[in-house]
């Protein structure tokens, strides 16, 4: 299961994250799970970053582990594939740029997240606080929930343990020296009705991220 | 063992409505993060005026402080 020859060792071209093999961000119990899983093997085996996407499109809910058992969620099997293959920047960016599918933006954030410097995981992630489409999430008890892709983005950037993401991401203000991380307030303040709440606008000079704000939602 | 059917995930769905909770989150988190900012300026503000003192001032000050709570002047309990 473990050995340099099974099918779930780290790419060899994959750089270290964080200091360490990238698939150790995801944690070993979980991660002995993951290799056991029928999902994992039928599923998983020999994907590459392209195949990976159809993968990400057919995910039905974001989550860590469900059940009596705590079996991993796809969700959180295809991180740890990708966290294996490790695919470049760029497709990780189209991921999280990706309109059309949610789960598929999610996941690209999840892994953004997880292996990324925190000025691009708060260049990536902060306007995607402009999505509030719905996102399932699997409950530990195998339940599921309704969320909402902004608060899903919240909690993986405010969150000590945001969705079993054990990687810590810097408070913003340590990152940027100052600004705001609202991108979006100057989308709130044109749609009206905020003046009450006041003064709103004047936050929102974004200049560090102005470039990314056009990533924004479809609705 | 089931777990019930998935939940409708369909955004096509009350969006007036989704749209409007989303602008009561967004404007819960702007402030949150104003009250985070005002919090940061008062304690450096505050680190500032405390390093501006001289050493008696600040003597004083943690004299004051100290009487000011309670149980200033009791020992502290011998832990076994």
């Amino acid at each position: 299961m473990w050995g340099k020859n099974s099918a779930n060792v780290t790419d060899s071209s994959a750089v270290s994250v964080h200091g360490t093999n990238p698939q150790n961000l995801v944690e070993k119990i979980l991660r002995a799970k993951i290799y056991n899983h029928a999902y994992w093997k039928e599923h998983c085996f020999g994907l590459t970053a392209e195949s990976l996407v159809d993968k990400a499109m057919e995910v039905e809910a974001i989550g860590g582990t469900y059940g009596g058992i705590r079996e991993p969620t796809s969700f959180i099997q295809l991180t740890l594939k990708m966290l294996q293959i490790q695919p470049e920047k760029e497709i990780v960016v189209e991921f999280i740029k990706n309109e059309d599918y949610k789960y598929v933006r999610a996941l690209g954030a999840y892994y953004m997240r997880l292996t990324g410097k925190a000025v691009e995981v708060y260049q990536y992630l902060e306007p995607l606080y402009n999505d509030y489409r719905k996102l399932r999430r699997r409950q530990v008890d195998g339940s599921y929930t309704l969320t909402r892709m902004d608060e899903f983005i919240d909690e993986l950037l405010r969150a000590d343990y945001g969705a079993t993401a054990s990687v810590s991401v810097p408070v913003r203000a340590s990152v940027t020296k100052g600004g705001t991380t609202m991108s979006e307030i100057g989308e709130v303040s044109e749609i009206g009705e905020v003046s009450e709440i006041g003064e709103v606008s004047e936050i929102g000079e974004m200049s560090e991220i102005g470039e990314m704000s056009e990533i924004g939602v479809s609705r | 063992l089931e777990f019930g059917a998935l939940p409708e995930d369909d955004d096509e769905v009350n969006e007036l409505e989704e749209f409007d909770a989303w602008k009561l989150r967004e404007l819960q988190r702007v402030r949150r993060e104003r009250a985070e900012r005002a919090a940061a300026e008062r304690e450096k503000a505050e680190l500032d005026r405390r390093r501006s003192l001289t050493d008696e001032q600040r003597a004083e000050e943690d004299a004051k402080f100290r009487a000011g709570k309670a149980n200033a002047h009791e020992e502290k309990a011998q832990w076994k």
